[in-house]
């Protein structure tokens, strides 16, 4: 009897047992992307917060250095909504269970002064009590900055979960050892270390301006033959080099040829040509790059007399910089003493024998033309006297820029520090007007070089 | 007996003091000679400048061994006030007159770690994301289809369809499948590296592409839909 019941009992048993497996794995599987989903979001707000933190540093520094309403305003109301976006940032992370109130009290100032200054009453100047007040906010939000980037820097070398730190928290027993939240707690207490502040465009600026469409013309259509010819001359290669040419497809704002050279087995060299003159948009050659053997200097005279022999124009480097065994260097042209900020190139030097290994010349190719350029109406002086006299002026040239209509305008160039940070100023060379003002960052552009 | 030998001891001390000393110029030496530093320039060489500089109170900034702005200016003015040419440039003439007026500078050791530095606009920390993203989601591409999802990150950054910084772009929810499935926390390699920051130079090897998926795997029709402008790889680029 028993055996009979316990016989026809065992498949539906097993059946049950698999069933309930199944069920089991697939609620685990579900609980896992829900984990990944939230812990996304955390790293999401955790990182947004520091890029805004950032980047409002950055512009606090930058309200330091303007002198005109024109350049202000947008400065103050991107400080406005950069400490807004802030808070909500702080908002998100799961530390409700921490006091958190210093640093949303320290946003909120920069917020109110911000308001004040760049939105309540934008057209009355800034007062030298205004201006050490954002000297203050700035020295703080630099101190902010650099805690969250320790944090930051923390969370990214040790794959660190923020749902670990929410566990840690609400978990009231257990003595909280947690690097996340022990971080914040650090920062809360350098705010709380902040004396009371007592209240009665960057970079972007010239590289969002770049045009959609190049404004001159390129010259006659090209066949995919001529092309290849071309690019072989280009990279000096001789006849037996294997090109293989192909057209892009239409969704390019630009036609274009897409070049590729297979050198041995270890590089490969690709370009992109435009349909339309043959123009090299960029080229980049990914072959492994040995020790270094010669310094940026050189590299930087080797990328010069690249470009000469490649028929561009007389070029001044203005930027250079290293990663790993490559030096990139920022060339633009410079006509009757003035520098083409639209027309500028990129290239790539290998440190190990000099070799140019990369171009980057979008710009070049959609804006350089012959042009009329006029001649300023100011005289240096008057221009410096435009600058904001907390800058001291180190450099200065004339300079034809992208000003925020996308129109090319042509400015004196001034190169000037507040302190130890260096500010790049563009003032109108005909009207005097402030056209743009860049706060350098500490660093030249370069690499992570360790993480 | 014991005396003299404590001499000896003496002398001998004094003179491997004085060989050690003598190795230390030597080695002094070798590290600042032969290299000429510009703007941008890193290293060994650099950490030893701004040192210098900091020794005669020409140089405020952090001594890093990254040749930046403040280490620009402060070369500049120790020219100025040796009456040679402004350049900003570290040649062999500034070198020599900069070890002479730095004569009882002795070498600091530094940590050769190097500080994780930015790139332009971008944190060190956007790029290390930016790798943790091009790894999860193009590992085993060739370089150029790295170089071009990281260019389709920095192009999604100038577009005003999609949000407005690094994070908020990767961690956008659905936008990246490494980022969904867990692997964007795989350790990127070099080469992933490499590859966003030749992106974040300006190379941009899909020609201003804001989407890209792989005809192989993808399951959205809407993709399919996008105007395409070139495969890399693997994976299609679209507008």
């Amino acid at each position: 009897m028993y055996r009979r019941v316990a016989a026809a009992l065992a498949p539906v048993l097993l059946a049950a047992l698999v069933v309930s497996g199944f069920w089991g794995y697939r609620e685990h599987r579900q609980k896992q992307a829900l984990l990944i989903k939230t812990e996304n979001q955390y790293q999401r707000a955790f990182h947004d917060l520091t890029t805004h933190v950032d980047q409002l540093q950055d512009e606090l520094g930058k309200a330091m250095a303007i002198n005109s309403v024109r350049q202000r305003t947008p400065c103050l109301t991107n400080i406005w909504r950069l400490a807004f976006a802030a808070q909500a940032d702080v908002g998100q992370l799961p530390l409700t269970l921490m006091p958190f109130h210093k640093t949303q009290e320290f946003l909120n100032n920069i917020g109110r002064l911000s308001y004040q200054l760049g939105v309540r009453d934008p057209q009355t100047p800034l007062s030298d009590r205004d201006w050490t007040q954002l000297r203050s906010l700035y020295a703080q939000a630099v101190q902010v900055e650099g805690e969250l980037r320790k944090v930051q820097g923390n969370i990214l070398s040790h794959n660190l979960r923020w749902m670990d730190a929410e566990m840690a928290l609400s978990d009231q027993h257990k003595k909280i050892d947690n690097q996340i939240i022990d971080g914040f707690q650090a920062l809360e207490k350098q705010v709380t270390e902040f004396p009371e502040v007592s209240f009665g465009p960057t970079q972007r600026t010239l590289e969002a301006r770049i045009q959609e469409q190049p404004v001159r013309d390129l010259g006659p259509e090209m066949s995919p033959d001529r092309v290849a010819d071309k690019v072989k001359q280009f990279l000096g290669r001789k006849g037996k080099t294997e090109v293989r040419v192909q057209e892009s497809g239409k969704g390019g704002v630009l036609p274009t040829y897409s070049v590729t050279l297979q050198e041995g087995a270890s590089g490969r060299v690709y370009l992109d040509v435009t349909k339309k003159g043959g123009h090299v948009v960029w080229y980049m050659d990914d072959r492994p790059v040995g020790a270094e053997r010669i310094d940026l200097a050189e590299a930087a005279s080797k990328a010069q007399s690249w470009l000469r022999a490649h028929g561009y124009p007389v070029m001044e480097m203005i930027q250079g910089d290293q990663t790993d065994q490559t030096g990139v260097f920022e060339f633009v042209p410079v006509e009757r003493g003035i520098r083409l900020y639209p027309d500028k190139v990129l290239v790539k030097v290998a440190l190990d024998n000099g070799e140019v290994v990369g171009l980057s010349a979008k710009d070049y190719v959609y804006h350089h033309r012959p042009r009329s350029l006029p001649s300023p109406r100011l005289t240096l002086e008057q221009a410096k006297a435009r600058l904001s006299p907390h800058v001291t002026v180190q450099e200065h040239h004339l300079a034809l820029i992208p000003n925020e209509e996308k129109r090319e305008v042509l400015a004196y160039e001034f190169l000037g520090t507040i302190e130890n940070d260096t500010y790049r100023i563009y003032i109108n060379a005909l009207n005097g007007d402030e056209e743009g003002v860049e706060k350098m960052r500490k660093e030249p552009p370069g690499s992570a070089q360790s993480w | 007996m014991r005396r003299p030998i404590r001499g000896i001891g003496r002398v001998f001390l004094a003179f491997a003091v004085c060989a050690s000393v003598l190795a230390a110029g030597a080695v002094d030496l070798r590290a600042t000679s032969e290299k000429v530093l510009v703007r941008g320039s890193r290293g060994q060489e650099v950490y030893e400048l701004q040192d210098r500089l900091k020794h005669l109170g020409l140089y405020r900034g952090s001594v890093d061994g990254v040749f930046g702005w403040n280490t620009y200016w402060s070369v500049r003015s120790f020219q100025r006030r040796h009456g040679i040419a402004v350049t900003g440039r570290v040649d062999s003439s500034t070198r020599q007159i900069l070890l002479q007026a730095t004569r009882d500078y002795r070498p600091r050791s530094h940590s050769t770690t190097h500080v994780a530095t930015g790139a332009g606009r971008f944190s060190a920390n956007d790029i290390k994301l930016m790798a943790n993203a091009v790894y999860g989601e193009a590992r085993g591409e060739p370089y150029i289809g790295q170089v071009a999802v990281a260019a389709v990150i920095l192009n999604r950054l100038e577009d005003p369809r999609f949000p407005k910084s690094i994070p908020s772009i990767i961690f956008q929810p659905g936008a990246f499948t490494a980022v969904a499935d867990g692997q964007i926390w795989l350790a990127p390699d070099d080469q992933a590296r490499r590859a966003v920051m030749d992106a974040i130079r300006g190379w941009d090897p899909t020609g201003g592409a804001v989407y890209y998926f792989n005809p192989a795997t993808a399951t959205s029709k809407w993709i399919w839909s996008r105007p395409q402008i070139k495969k890399i790889g693997k994976h299609i680029f679209t507008r």
